[in-house]
Formats: structure tokens, C-alpha cells, sequence
């Protein structure tokens, strides 16, 4: 289907001119000599009557069903994601924010997802060998204090709170005891600060750190008071 | 509670997270949008995909949206964006299937229902370049400048493209006469 761009009209006229003529509205270039030209009047013609096709299948209703928009919102929440702009979170709609609800008597309470994160995180504070996936820049004097969240991702579901978290280690201790050490405290930690029904703590083991790695961190103010249990001597070798 | 706002407004509360305004903007604007993606794939399931698909993104781009145009307008552009792309990949399966399907239909039916259908066969014929402009241009009543702006092209090449795609479909609708 060629159509050359520069066609002529045996007058002279550019196609084009005449094209662009019907479709966008315009007022002729040369009316004096379109009135009264013969090869300009019947092309005229015949591109109205073309173009009126266009313009009929424009004005054709178009329904766009409602469905969409069940869809396009289904979509959303299903993401449950928050725009990722750095808002303050109490501009946050409370129906964005992803949390646990508790049905009691006298009204419903609601735990953000983040705070059983947090939880989560503070319970790992009580093993010294172990932090979760978290930047230097989140440690305090090398040390993980449980103020972030990194490595912890916690989800809600009608059958209870599943806790995914990343950790590194010291090298030294069997894993599989530590590790059902951490989860048999944190699902003891979640449960007694919440209530709620703890599925499961799915552990994965992201990385090793040898103590002369790294240097002695300095004490945070007020040592942990947990330090003196089993598992907590990280510089045992 | 949405009252009637204007979409500055909805758009505001929609990017603080407040997601029934951000149902009222894709409530206003699913017309249009479906409109634009039925014109630019000629399939009413894909049109919808496509639609769902724009305000989906538009939602996750939400943040970065710098009010710079209209609510209307850049949803417009995820939407051709979005067309643009299926159409691309689709090409590279059996387009030709479709569009030789439709023709051969076209015998069959009445007569003004064959204009019509002969022109939306024509379309689907037209290179996506050349198609978004001229559904941005004859569907959506946009200025040439607007449709600049949508495609990220210069004004010039936009009339160029939509002139030789107006040449086009005069030729297909002279062919089916």
C-alpha cells in the first residue's frame, strides 16, 4: 500500500494539501482557485466522503467496561504496596498500612507488620552471634541494636505470622541449635508481645563472619542483659 | 469519602496513598484510556489488558508523577507506551494472520458496517508509529503539540507521521470501494 507523499492533483495541487484540508478543518489555501477547479472539487469530494468514514468511527461510542476499574484496584491491593514516596507514615491511609488484626471484645486492634518486624528484630538482639542482613550503616559500634528492619520481612495471613529473615552468623556454632535457638525466642517474643498465632520463622543462613574478622565493638552504654546465655558467646575461638 | 474534586486534587490524595481517590481518577479516565488502546490494538480483550495494565503502572509510577501535564495527558502516554509495546511484540508473532482474517470478513458484511470495518482493518494495517499519532489525533481530538509531548517526538515529525498515515488509509478505503 504505497501512497506518495508528493502526489500532485493534475492542477498542481498537492494531495496533501487537500488531505490535510478535510481531516484537520482547514480553510483552503487558494479558495479561489479550489471553487473553481474541477480536479480539486471532485477530489474534495471524495476525500469527505473517505474521511467521513474516520470521523464516523470517532464519534462511535465506546463502552469501556467497569470491570477495569474492579480490576486495576484489585490489582493494587493485591500488591499492597505503599507508593514508594518517603512519606511520614501517619499520612499513610491506615487501610494501606499491612497489619495483623485482632478481633476483640470491645473493639479491633490492629499490629503494623512493620512492628512485628521490629520485634522480630529486637528478639535477634539477644544473641550477640548472630545479626540479621543489615548495611554497616545501621550498626551502632559494629553491633546490631535491632533499630532496623533489614533482613526481617514478616507477612500476615489468615493462618498466623510468617517471619522471613536473613542473617549472618559467627563462625563457630552448630546452626541448626542457634537457629532454633533465634526462632524458638522470637516466635516466644512475638507471641507473648501480640498473641498472635506464629506459622513459621523461615531462617536463611546468608553468611559466616569470622571474630578476627573484625574488630572488638564498642559496648553499647548499657550492656544487653541477655549476654550471658549459652549461645550468646560469639568469641569463643 | 471522594466528593466531586478536580484530578489535581485526587491526584494529590492518591499519591499520599489514598486509594479511593486514585479509584476516581481511573474511573474518569478508563473511557478514554480503553478507548485509545481499542483504537490502537483493534481488540477489545487487549484494549482491556492494556487499559488495566496503564493504570497499574500509573499507580506504581504515582510518586515521580510531577504534575508537569495533566493527570489526563500522562495517562494517555503510559497508555500509547503500553500499546506501542504490545503491538511491538505482537508483530514479531503472526500479525499478518490477524489483519488477513479480518479482510477476508469484510465481503461478508453489510455495507456501512464494511466502511467502518474496512477503515479498522486499515488501521491495523497502518506501522505503530504511525498509528498512535493518528488515534492520539482523529479519536482523541489531541493538538499536534499535545501528541508531541505524549510520544516524546517533535512536533514536525508528528504531522509527518500523521499526514503519511492519513495518506494510508485514504488509499486502503479507496482499494475497498
Amino acid at each position: 500500500m504505497n501512497v506518495d507523499v508528493g502526489a500532485r492533483l493534475p492542477c498542481g495541487t498537492w494531495l496533501a494539501a487537500l488531505v490535510e484540508q478535510v481531516a484537520d478543518n482547514l480553510a483552503p489555501a487558494n479558495p479561489e482557485h479550489q471553487v473553481s477547479c474541477s480536479h480539486c472539487q471532485q477530489t474534495l469530494g471524495e476525500l469527505e466522503e473517505l474521511w467521513g468514514r474516520v470521523r464516523k468511527l470517532a464519534r462511535k461510542q465506546v463502552r469501556a467496561p467497569y470491570r477495569i476499574v474492579q480490576a486495576v484496584m484489585r490489582g493494587i491491593r493485591a500488591e499492597r504496596t505503599l507508593p514508594s514516596l518517603p512519606l511520614p507514615l501517619e499520612v499513610v491511609v491506615p487501610q494501606l498500612v499491612r497489619h495483623a488484626l485482632l478481633q476483640q471484645e470491645r473493639g479491633s486492634t490492629r499490629i503494623a507488620d512493620s512492628v512485628l518486624a521490629r520485634i522480630a528484630a529486637l528478639s535477634l538482639c539477644e544473641f550477640p552471634a548472630v545479626e540479621p542482613a543489615v548495611r554497616a550503616a545501621e550498626m551502632v559500634g559494629g553491633r546490631f541494636l535491632g533499630r532496623t528492619t533489614s533482613g526481617i520481612h514478616v507477612t500476615v495471613s489468615e493462618r498466623g505470622v510468617v517471619v522471613e529473615l536473613r542473617i549472618t552468623v559467627d563462625y563457630g556454632p552448630h546452626l541448626p541449635s542457634l537457629v532454633e535457638a533465634i526462632r524458638r525466642n522470637m516466635v516466644d517474643r512475638l507471641i507473648q508481645m501480640t498473641g498472635l498465632v506464629v506459622q513459621e520463622v523461615n531462617v536463611l543462613v546468608e553468611d559466616v563472619r569470622l571474630p578476627l574478622d573484625y574488630e572488638e565493638p564498642v559496648r553499647p552504654a548499657r550492656p544487653l542483659a541477655h549476654e550471658s546465655t549459652e549461645l550468646s558467646a560469639p568469641r569463643r575461638f | 469519602m471522594v466528593l466531586k474534586t478536580d484530578d489535581v486534587h485526587l491526584l494529590r490524595a492518591a499519591q499520599l496513598g489514598d486509594l479511593s481517590a486514585f479509584e476516581e481518577l481511573v474511573r474518569r479516565h478508563r473511557t478514554r484510556i480503553y478507548r485509545v488502546a481499542l483504537r490502537m490494538l483493534a481488540n477489545p480483550a487487549d484494549a482491556e489488558d492494556a487499559a488495566q495494565d496503564a493504570f497499574l503502572q500509573c499507580w506504581s509510577a504515582l510518586p515521580r508523577f510531577r504534575a508537569e501535564s495533566s493527570f489526563s495527558t500522562w495517562v494517555v502516554q503510559i497508555a500509547t507506551n503500553r500499546c506501542l509495546n504490545m503491538l511491538r511484540s505482537r508483530r514479531a508473532e503472526a500479525s499478518a494472520e490477524r489483519t488477513d482474517a479480518r479482510a477476508a470478513r469484510l465481503s461478508e458484511v453489510v455495507e456501512t458496517r464494511a466502511e467502518l470495518e474496512a477503515l479498522e482493518a486499515a488501521l491495523v494495517r497502518l506501522t505503530p508509529e504511525q498509528r498512535a499519532p493518528l488515534v492520539l489525533r482523529e479519536f482523541e481530538g489531541l493538538s499536534y503539540e499535545e501528541i508531541a509531548s505524549v510520544l516524546e517526538v517533535t512536533v514536525p515529525a508528528v504531522k509527518g507521521r500523521i499526514h503519511r498515515a492519513r495518506l494510508e488509509l485514504i488509499a486502503a478505503m479507496r482499494q475497498w470501494r
